[in-house]
């Protein structure tokens, strides 16, 4: 939007390297980016091109390095003539144009330098000659750069300074404190801003300009605190001085002249006066036909340290010149302490509103904003379209100024009695439109015996239900009517007859499955022939007098056909299974039992070896069974049954299978 | 709160449990439990698991279309509450209840109706395996009476497949037929040479 930039920044400038550093960067850079490796038996072109490369990276590398430092700087000719003067006071305007001319014609040089040192490229014949042209150009580009030693020596210190320089916008409003030395500059800003400026009883305590920044009237105000100033001819004027001088010649603000009324300062009020009417021509001018003064700055003359001497101890002449003076220069007069902190925000305020005033006015003889102003603004004039009034809304309550009534709960209150929010809220069947208030709060089941009982809701249902019953009412008579199909007696009589006898051919069908046809007894009787029928006697006995012993019910081992045939044996009872000694016997007869069931053989008649191994290793089976059910106790965290029936069979319901 | 019935099985759905599946086509699919959900993931048609619902209805197994069911459909407009109303439809439900239990029990008696025949001749078949079980006399000599007629029966049907078989036994001569080779097409000559060969 704004042309020219009001904020500065002189920090930004990058270091500037030293002259040699400078040249290292440049050579080491041309070694690391341009090809290295080259040969004697290349082809000339090859290698001129090598060489001439190695030549012109090394310029452009120098022309980017030079042109980088040259564009750093600002240009005095283009920057707020406030910089550029201040920067002829600190560094002289000369030395730093010649500065910067010297870095920019050994751009120039260098590139002379190089196309020069190509050219004779073109003409060389071997490695060695590219080689040693190469080697002069670069040399005399070095030592182009080392003569910049000096002014590469000065920019830097300059930038060095530059970036210290206080920020000042030279656009924004400003206040501008200026008098002798010793007078309560200093003091004063310290008063008004954060800044913190080192205040000491000796002259030119200030050598340079301060800023401070504060707020008036919710806008930003920069406060600026300059060097003392003496009465002398601007010719005499030192560099310190003269950056007071500059601030007050370009800067658009109020001047705040300080007039030590005490004279502690050690110089007499007229003294300071006369200051005063000298350095005035900087901020106005007089017309010279209507003899009228054209106040170019805004002026408050303060009266600084009244703590020392009040205004009615200071002399009437004195009095007389402040006050002429003042009105001379169409200033304002204001009296104020620094130590005793009294009048400081009058300075401040009169200071301010004149300022704002001033820069008003000139904004609004400025056409062009008046203008750009005025395009921005639209004012709206929306038409009636019919004559309805249109009045603000405000509720009948409080245009009657009627307080709520004290009987009326809000919600929330009795929220509040009931228990709290999560406790108790509000019923919302309180508001229903029912037929009857009674039936609000009714509670009304949502479903019963498996049916929704909205489902079946409905006006209607009496009639409905009283059609359906006469239907069913039919129904049942016409099924008491029908007459069954009575099964022939012969057929009922199986029925019964079936009923008794179904267990017996249970019975049947479950030994045919449980205890096959004796294979054995074929198998043997094809072997030994006759001997076979002896051999299955012994094993059935043998089989009989282990069953006996073991105790085991007469249930368990009764088949079908056995059922008559051991009606009469006795020591039919439960053996108590912690006996030990009955225990031992048990796995004993156990061990005899497995084995006689190895092919009808007489564990007797077994050959010792095989006897020896067999039992072994049907004993070792039988002991690690048993051992498990032997030593168990209430306590024991024993699994009877890894995956009980109950638990892992079936089909699963309509239920979850994170009971598996 | 709502039973919804399950998309798969048909069985009720009481708040608390299953999963809703909502569909991009914005229809939804309530299932009672995992097994319906993965069985639907899976693709499955529920009227080819023939524990569903929706498989018994379409196989004739369950009473579908009753004027008893019609009392139980959704409503999509509200009617207001009244105490009244609510009362008799209460009452109501119970004695629909009522009576559609006593019609589905005679639609399964009508279809139970067939398998009383078949239970009497079950019975039959296992009192002639094991006749030497019976007791009753009566009983028992009927069954044997019944295996002599299907003794006889047997006979006959052998007698006459004897007789179809021996006319042909006579009849027939083993002929020696000479091997005639395949006719090969004149395309393929090698092949031709080959069989020729053979």
């Amino acid at each position: 939007m704004s042309g020219t930039i009001s904020r500065y920044n002189f920090k930004a400038i990058a270091p500037i390297p030293d002259s040699s550093k400078l040249i290292d960067v440049v050579l080491s850079k041309t070694n690391r980016k341009t090809p290295t490796e080259i040969r004697a038996n290349f082809k000339i072109t090859r290698i001129r091109r090598f060489y001439m490369r190695k030549v012109k990276y090394t310029q452009t590398t120098c022309n980017e390095k030079l042109q980088s430092i040259v564009d750093s700087f600002p240009n005095l000719d283009d920057i707020h003539p406030f910089y550029a003067d201040l920067m002829n006071v600190l560094y002289d305007r000369d030395h730093y144009k010649l500065a910067l001319g010297h870095v920019n014609k050994a751009k120039a040089i260098v590139d002379r330098i190089s196309n020069d040192y190509v050219k004779l490229m073109k003409y060389a014949d071997s490695l060695y000659r590219c080689k040693m042209l190469k080697r002069a150009a670069l040399g005399r580009m070095a030592t182009l750069l080392k003569k910049l030693k000096p002014s590469l020596g000065y920019l830097e210190e300059v930038r060095k300074h530059l970036a210290r320089l206080p920020s000042i916008n030279t656009n924004t409003r400003t206040l501008l404190i200026t008098g002798y030395p010793n007078v309560g500059k200093s003091s004063f800003l310290n008063n008004l801003t954060k800044a913190d400026v080192d205040v000491q009883s000796y002259p030119f305590t200030t050598q340079s300009l301060f800023v401070g920044h504060t707020e008036y009237k919710y806008t930003d105000w920069q406060i600026i605190d300059t060097p003392g100033l003496l009465d002398r001819p601007i010719s005499e004027r030192n560099t310190i001085e003269m950056q007071a001088i500059t601030a007050l010649a370009h800067l658009n603000a109020c001047i705040l002249y300080f007039i030590d009324i005490s004279e502690h300062c050690g110089y007499t009020i007229s003294d300071q006066i006369k200051l005063f009417k000298n350095i005035r021509k900087l901020f106005y001018t007089v017309d010279p036909d209507t003899q009228e003064t054209v106040v170019s700055k805004p002026i408050v003359l303060v009266l600084s340290k009244i703590d020392v001497t009040g205004w009615e101890e200071v002399s009437q002449e004195n009095k007389d010149l402040i006050t002429e003076t003042a009105e001379e220069s169409k200033a304002f007069v204001v009296k104020m302490s620094n130590t005793e902190k009294i009048g400081l925000d009058e300075v401040k305020q009169t200071a301010c509103d004149i300022l704002l005033d001033h820069r008003l006015t000139q904004k609004a003889k400025n056409p062009k904003k008046a203008e750009s102003i005025l395009n921005r603004v639209y004012v709206a004039t929306p038409k009636r379209k019919d004559k309805v009034e249109r009045p603000a809304h405000v509720p009948k309550t409080v245009l009657d100024q009627v307080p709520r009534p004290n009987d009326k709960k809000t919600v929330l209150e009795m929220q509040v009695e009931n228990g709290g929010a999560g406790v108790w809220s509000f019923p919302y069947q309180e508001h229903f439109l029912l037929e009857d208030d009674d039936w609000k709060y009714d509670n009304a089941p949502t479903f019963m015996g498996g049916h929704n009982v909205a489902d079946f809701y409905d006006p209607d249902i009496e009639e409905k239900l009283n059609e359906l019953e006469k239907e069913e009412e039919y129904l049942t008579k016409l099924e008491a009517a029908e007459v069954p199909d009575m099964p022939s007696e012969m057929e009922q009589m199986m029925v019964e007859e079936y009923e008794k006898v179904k267990k017996k051919i249970g019975y049947i069908k479950h030994t045919k499955i449980t205890q096959p046809a004796d294979v054995t007894g074929l198998k043997l009787r094809e072997k030994v022939g006759d001997k076979a029928d002896e051999i299955l006697e012994r094993n059935k006995q043998n089989r009989k007098s282990l069953f006996e012993i073991m105790g085991v019910s007469k249930k368990r081992r009764k088949t079908g056909e056995e059922m008559e045939v051991d009606q009469g044996d006795d020591m039919a009872m439960q053996v108590d299974k912690n006996d030990m000694s009955l225990r031992m016997k048990m796995r004993d007869r156990k061990i005899k039992f497995a084995i006689s069931r190895m092919e009808g053989a007489d564990p007797k008649k077994l050959s010792t070896k095989v006897q020896n191994k067999s039992m072994e290793r049907v004993r070792h089976k039988i002991e690690k069974k048993l051992k498990k059910v032997e030593n168990v106790t209430f306590a024991d965290r024993m699994q009877t049954t890894k995956m009980p029936k109950h638990l892992y069979s079936g089909k699963r319901g309509n239920g979850k299978t994170d009971r598996r | 709160m709502r039973i919804y019935k399950c998309y798969f099985c048909s069985s009720n759905i009481y708040p608390g449990h299953g999963m809703v599946f909502i569909r991009n086509d914005s229809k939804i699919f309530r299932f009672c439990r995992s097994k319906c959900n993965k069985l639907f993931k899976a693709k499955k048609n529920p009227r080819k698991l023939k524990w569903t619902k929706a498989s018994r209805a379409a196989r004739g197994k369950e009473m579908v279309n009753d004027p008893v069911l019609d009392f139980e459909k959704r409503r999509n407009e509200p009617v207001r509450y009244n105490r009244f109303t609510m009362i008799k439809t209460i009452q109501a439900m119970k004695r629909i209840d009522e009576i559609k239990v006593a019609r589905q029990k005679r639609f399964w008696n009508k279809r139970m109706e067939k398998a009383k025949e078949h239970k009497i001749n079950n019975i039959q078949r296992e009192l002639e395996k094991h006749v030497d079980l019976i007791t009753d006399e009566t009983v028992k000599g009927h069954i044997l009476e019944k295996l002599e007629e299907k003794r006889e029966k047997q006979i006959d049907k052998n007698n006459k497949m004897r007789k179809k078989v021996d006319p042909e036994e006579e009849e027939e001569e083993q002929e020696i037929v000479e091997y005639v080779p395949y006719k090969r097409r004149k395309s393929n000559s090698k092949k031709k040479q080959s069989t020729e060969a053979q």
